[in-house]
């Protein structure tokens, strides 16, 4: 039952995405001082002469590329670099909340859904920050990351494959997201945790991890370069030194909705609950490999606290999944 | 459990408007630049010296409320410290209060979630409202105020709304807009003809009282200078305008018909506002047409949801 005074079409639920994300799509890709670093950064990903992991998160660069040269022959190519990889991530940043509204309409009504989805839309501009003011989230040197914007729409695209049972999906999913970037190391565990722990779902989130793998190690043996992991013990000083900053970039994160999640994991459907216990390990890894400050690396958890927030927020109600679903049969 | 009899909590909605607005609240105050910050220290500092042009000269109600903080900080930091802090206290709050006022007056008309749904909207695009990041903190009251005005006017709730009507106009000269939403509301007979008078004279009084406390002014925003600057960037002021509102501009059109005639009654006086603000003000800056949300929003939600 809803209150939608008609089911929601594909075209309305598009529009409303690419509305509520287009100020930070575009502030994100033109009001950006460090356009050359980026433009340099994709050069190397496509040349294959990057530093790892860098050189290994491909997917990206690779489709832009094409395009990116064809633009350049009306326009400079800088500026060709500049509108490709615009409306990459206002296409991005929409389909990551698409995705978010699908994700969240498995578990709670269309309408509860939407909000969820609209709560992130406001949220994920703190992550979306750069080097143009002194209280910049994204450190100089992750200036280029333009998979860590199809990272939460993996995420949340695998909840709702998982529940579907579509098994040829997630598979190409899950090579994509490897593509991406080594973080979609996390969808065979979330599968896991979203369709719950069966012989037969072994089995497949064995597959998919299979399938992670070998594209993974494909990538490195194809591309060359060691993941870097030197730098560990100058990125933990510089990270020590910006404390301050980072406690306020991760409370800004979710600011009062912490709490809200907290909640919701007691209230939130069983999948639901069972992928928040990804949120730790997740959080463990940006806290060894990442910078503190750039709360960017955890965009891919906005999915899995997503769902814990709605379900605090809204009083729970009975047969969520007998609801309408978002999209109607004929979108 | 039907959508309409499903609640949610205040304190859940606190949280709601606190998490969505503080990053684009902080954003605002604390991060344009110092050049911005500068020229923001020098508006305040003229208004509440009576040295600035017409009209920020007799829009100081704000500036002087917020300049008492901004002196008690002074004794512990540095004044511009003191006068960032105290505007990014501001700010944090003035954004949840006008998500709070919005998400009451929609919940006039519609149940908890698609009221939510369409502050959350709102909520996601106003960050185009706070660029360009010009000096203008009565901006992000006037939506609280019109909101707050049309739910006084669908409660009958006459003296709240003379209180908000002079709060208003010492705010900004816009607050005459709350007496046109009472005088449009509902069909006029004589006793309310004679109350929208009454509440004219209170925009009248403060409009003219605060015109003899600060002093005469000359204009630094002619109509022509104001014409040339919105002529020079046409495309930044339609993309600004499009993305202020993004599809709701249409869903609000497309709703009409299905809103409710109170609903319908007050967005009549849509055109005039977006008249006054195309002559006298820079199109670009679409915080003046944040006011017009409240008027939009209901239109916009008639066309995605039913109404209660």
């Amino acid at each position: 039952m809803t209150p939608f005074a008609r089911p929601l079409r594909l075209w309305v639920v598009v529009a409303i995405m690419i509305s509520a994300t287009i100020t930070t799509a575009f502030r994100y890709s033109f009001f950006t001082p460090l356009r050359e670093a980026r433009i340099a950064a994709h050069g190397q990903v496509v040349a294959h002469r990057a530093a790892a992991p860098a050189r290994h998160r491909v997917l990206v660069p690779m489709l832009l590329d094409r395009p990116i040269r064809i633009a350049s022959l009306w326009w400079s190519y800088e500026k060709a670099f500049e509108r490709v990889y615009g409306a990459f991530h206002l296409a991005a940043l929409s389909l990551l909340l698409i995705a978010l509204l699908l994700q969240l309409n498995v578990w709670f009504p269309a309408e509860q859904a939407m909000a969820g989805a609209l709560m992130i839309a406001s949220l994920v501009q703190l992550a979306m920050r750069q080097q143009e003011f002194d209280l910049s989230a994204i450190p100089s040197g992750a200036v280029f990351a333009p998979h860590s914007l199809l990272e939460p729409t993996c995420v949340a695209l695998t909840c709702v494959l998982a529940r579907q049972g579509s098994r040829v999906w997630l598979t190409i999913l899950v090579a994509l997201a490897a593509l991406n970037s080594e973080a979609s190391g996390i969808l065979p565990a979330l599968y896991l945790a979203v369709v719950g722990i069966r012989r037969s779902s072994v089995t497949s989130a064995g597959w998919y991890a299979a399938v992670w793998l070998t594209v993974t190690i494909g990538l490195r043996l194809l591309l060359g370069g060691a993941d870097g992991i030197g730098a560990t013990r100058d990125l933990w000083r510089e990270n020590l030194q910006h404390l301050p900053l980072a406690a306020i970039n991760v409370s800004l994160y979710l600011g009062p909705l912490w709490i809200a999640a907290l909640i919701g994991l007691r209230r939130a459907p069983a999948p639901a609950r069972r992928a928040a216990w990804l949120v730790p390990p997740s959080l463990l890894a940006v806290a060894i490999w990442g910078h503190w400050t750039d709360v960017r690396l955890l965009l891919g958890v906005y999915p899995l606290l997503a769902p814990l927030v709605v379900a605090a927020i809204f009083e729970p109600t009975r047969a969520h999944a007998c609801e309408a679903q978002i999209l109607s049969p004929g979108a | 459990m039907h959508p309409s009899e499903r609640t949610v909590k205040p304190l859940a909605l606190a949280a709601i408007f606190f998490a969505v607005s503080t990053v684009t609240a902080l954003n605002y105050a604390l991060l344009p630049g110092e050049a911005t910050l500068e020229a923001r220290r020098r508006n305040q500092e003229g208004i509440l010296n009576h040295s600035s042009p017409s009209p920020d000269r007799y829009r100081f109600a704000l500036p002087m409320a917020i300049d008492g903080p901004i002196r008690v900080l002074g004794r512990s930091m540095s004044a511009n410290d003191a006068f960032d802090r105290t505007y990014a206290v501001f700010y944090v709050l003035a954004l949840p209060a006008f998500l709070a006022s919005l998400f009451a007056y929609a919940r006039v008309w519609f149940p908890a979630e698609p009221a939510l749904v369409g502050v959350l909207f709102v909520a996601a695009t106003v960050p185009v409202a706070m660029r360009p990041n010009e000096y203008g903190p009565h901006s992000f009251l006037e939506p609280t105020f019109f909101a707050l005005s049309l739910l006084c006017i669908v409660r009958e709730r006459r003296l709240w709304l003379a209180l908000l009507v002079a709060v208003a106009a010492l705010n900004r000269e816009t607050g005459i807009f709350l007496v046109v939403f009472y005088a449009v509301a509902r069909p006029l007979n004589k006793q309310r003809l004679m109350t929208t008078l009454a509440y004219a004279g209170i925009w009248l009084a403060v409009f003219v009282g605060v015109r003899l406390y600060a002093g005469d002014a000359s204009r630094y925003w002619t109509i022509a200078k104001v014409f040339n600057s919105n002529l020079s960037q046409p495309w930044l002021a339609a993309f600004n305008i499009a993305a202020l509102f993004g599809v709701f501009w249409w869903f609000a059109a497309a709703g009409v018909r299905r809103a409710p005639p109170f609903v319908q009654r007050v967005a009549s006086v849509i055109p005039a506002y977006v008249a006054v603000i195309a002559v006298w003000g820079i199109w670009r800056e679409v915080r003046l047409l944040l006011p017009l949300v409240p008027l939009m929003l209901p239109l916009a939600l008639s066309f995605l949801f039913e109404t209660e």
